[in-house]
């Protein structure tokens, strides 16, 4: 039933959104306006998960208990569900077979299932079934080697996000950021979305700025100093190959690769200024954008590829401006604020995040690419910087010393459920992968 | 150390004691916002002011410059999210430029810092307004432009880590380094 609202709603959204564009034509197709599910109205549906079965000895316990965690904690940051967590079985048959009456007239679904350790592997099985109607949407067999359970458990997660709203998830990707080791050694790290299997993923005993992924998911573009001057590099996270992209004269700083990956944005200073420039990945012929006599930095992609966001110093304090890749097309976003800085293009490609000083300290702040709706997010008395979209552009990532130390934190795009990540200090500027295929 | 002092103190007077001739504008770079070498477009931005050549000599008799004065350099501080010269980051950069005249063979880097407030890219971009901001400085008073190099590191290497104004006021900054 909400299933069927639901996907009501989204056809009413899109057909009064597609005859807005008849309407606006030309000039809003031109800008990156989407589907608006960011809407007061919207409502998670809710799930209920049972705990999945297995054997009795400990590891089993173990794998019980991860799965159960992983499924419920991935449903709920998809932004689409609300988990009833229940425990036992689940009532009337409906361990395995389908068919089942109503349990939870709430509900859309209804998901359990079991996995078997067998030496080296470990098999996990869900079963999700419609509560209403007992039908199965998902039931299949995932297979992994020992040690990669939990990435299984997150795939799991996306195909159930997949199947029943028809967005792919987030679980399966991994977030990029830089882990201060010592004051003046600042390596490029990468965890799991969630926080878990972090590791650091280069060994350039320097300091390392800016990680951003490749939108294949293999490689990390980031600026770092290991050669004495400010220069741009890629480095291939499975061979630790690494490649020098840009080591001109002065800055070579703030990468953002293009959703296409033919070009990555950057600012460079080699004529003088920090200007935005584009450096064609195939050709490596660059273009530059901007020529403004104040700093003009941190350019992020719309997801269409058509527009970037920046910061530019050209009204006296940083303020966020959107351009086309011609660099024409110039419009300040930002009025509110004396300070406004690190935008973040969402991938759904209606909100752009960014950092604005307050009287306080920085939070990040949104606001929709026509200049409207601008939403506080974050609200502590310390810094909260380097927003970060997931995605599918329900959530982000960012960096907070609100707890004196800096570390990398999740929330939903609304500011709410604000969760830490990283620990132990020094761990800023993440960079959230697309998603991947494991 | 004594020497410096006196130095300082004498370079400060005829510094503020030219402040009201139109001599002065000879020797500063243009206020905020920024220096008018940034604005060209064409290779490097420290070939300019040729024009400006008249030097330190102008200003202070030969007794003055020719006191030895030993061979180091004082770190210039900043406002916030500003590259413009204050008048006491002025007088330091008066003492900087006679070192520099006084050591001919000595090359020197130039690098520029920020506080930890904002991010990382528009702070490396500002940190290179502020060393070239310094080196401009010492390009005007005569001291050529390729003993100077200048770098960056926006707000990674602060002097002081804690989040205070008198931190942040610490690690708005340009440092001299001796490069031989």
């Amino acid at each position: 039933m909400l299933i069927d609202n639901y996907k009501k709603r989204k056809i009413q959204i899109l057909t009064s959104f597609l005859l807005t564009l008849l309407f606006l034509g030309n000039a809003l197709a031109q800008t990156d306006v989407y589907l608006k599910i960011y809407s007061k109205t919207f409502q998670r549906m809710e799930i209920d998960l049972y705990p999945f079965a297995g054997g009795l000895d400990p590891s089993s316990e173990v794998l019980a208990s991860m799965i159960y965690e992983v499924l419920g904690t991935d449903l709920w940051r998809s932004g689409f569900f609300t988990v009833n967590k229940k425990q036992g079985a689940p009532p009337l048959g409906g361990n395995g077979n389908g068919t089942s009456g109503i349990i939870n007239s709430r509900s859309v679904a209804r998901l359990n299932g079991g996995f078997i350790i067998d030496n080296n592997t470990v098999s996990i099985r869900p079963n999700l079934v419609d509560s209403k109607s007992g039908r199965v949407i998902l039931r299949s067999n995932y297979t992994a080697i020992a040690g990669r359970e939990r990435n299984i458990a997150h795939k799991i997660a996306d195909e159930i996000v997949y199947s029943l709203t028809g967005e792919q998830g987030i679980a399966n990707s991994r977030i990029a950021y830089i882990k201060a080791v010592t004051p003046d050694k600042k390596e490029i790290a990468v965890m799991d979305y969630d926080g878990k299997h972090a590791a650091v993923a280069t060994k350039d005993n320097s300091i390392n700025l800016s990680p951003v992924w490749s939108p294949d998911g293999k490689k990390v573009c980031y600026s770092s100093y290991k050669d004495g001057n400010l220069n741009i590099y890629i480095v291939n996270l499975a061979t630790q190959n690494q490649l020098k992209l840009a080591a001109h004269q002065g800055l070579n700083s703030a990468p953002a690769w293009s959703s296409d990956g033919k070009k990555i944005a950057m600012t460079l200073s080699k004529d003088g200024n920090a200007e935005i420039y584009l450096l064609n990945y195939e050709t490596r012929k660059l273009k530059r954008l901007t020529y403004n006599n104040a700093i003009d930095s941190s350019p992020t992609w719309s997801p269409s590829n058509r527009e970037l966001a920046f910061t530019s110093g050209r009204s006296g304090l940083p303020q966020v401006y959107i351009m086309d890749t011609e660099g024409l097309n110039v419009r300040r976003l930002t009025f509110e604020g004396s300070y406004n800085d690190s935008p973040a293009w969402s991938p759904r490609g209606d909100k752009i995040a960014y950092v604005s000083r307050t009287a306080s300290g920085f939070d990040i702040y949104s606001i929709d690419v026509t200049g409207e709706n601008r939403m506080r997010l974050t609200d502590s008395s310390r810094s909260n910087e380097d927003p970060y979209w997931s995605p599918n552009g329900f959530s982000l990532v960012f960096s907070s010393n609100r707890t004196g130390k800096k570390e990398i934190y999740f929330m939903f795009w609304d500011g709410t459920d604000q969760k830490q990540l990283t620990s132990g200090g020094g761990n800023y500027s993440p960079s959230w992968s697309p998603r991947l295929n494991f | 150390m004594k020497n410096n002092s006196i130095l300082f103190l004498l370079l400060t007077l005829a510094l503020m004691s030219c402040g009201s001739t139109k001599e002065r504008v000879n020797y500063e770079p243009q206020p905020d916002p920024f220096p008018e070498p940034i604005r060209t477009t064409t290779g490097n931005q420290a070939d300019t002011n040729s024009d400006m050549d008249t030097g330190v000599s102008d200003l202070f008799s030969e007794d003055d410059l020719n006191k030895k004065v030993p061979l180091e350099f004082n770190t210039v501080y900043f406002e916030f999210d500003l590259s413009a010269l204050t008048d006491n980051t002025k007088a330091t950069l008066v003492q900087n430029a006679v070192v520099m005249q006084q050591y001919p063979d000595t090359y020197i880097r130039i690098e520029g810092h920020c506080d930890e407030r904002g991010t990382v890219e528009y702070n490396l971009a500002l940190g290179e307004r502020r060393a070239i901001s310094a080196r401009n400085y010492l390009v005007n008073f005569g001291i050529s432009p390729g003993r100077i190099t200048i770098i960056s590191y926006g707000k990674e290497r602060p002097l002081d880590p804690r989040q205070t104004e008198g931190a942040w006021g610490k690690n708005r900054r340009a440092e001299f380094i001796i490069l031989n």
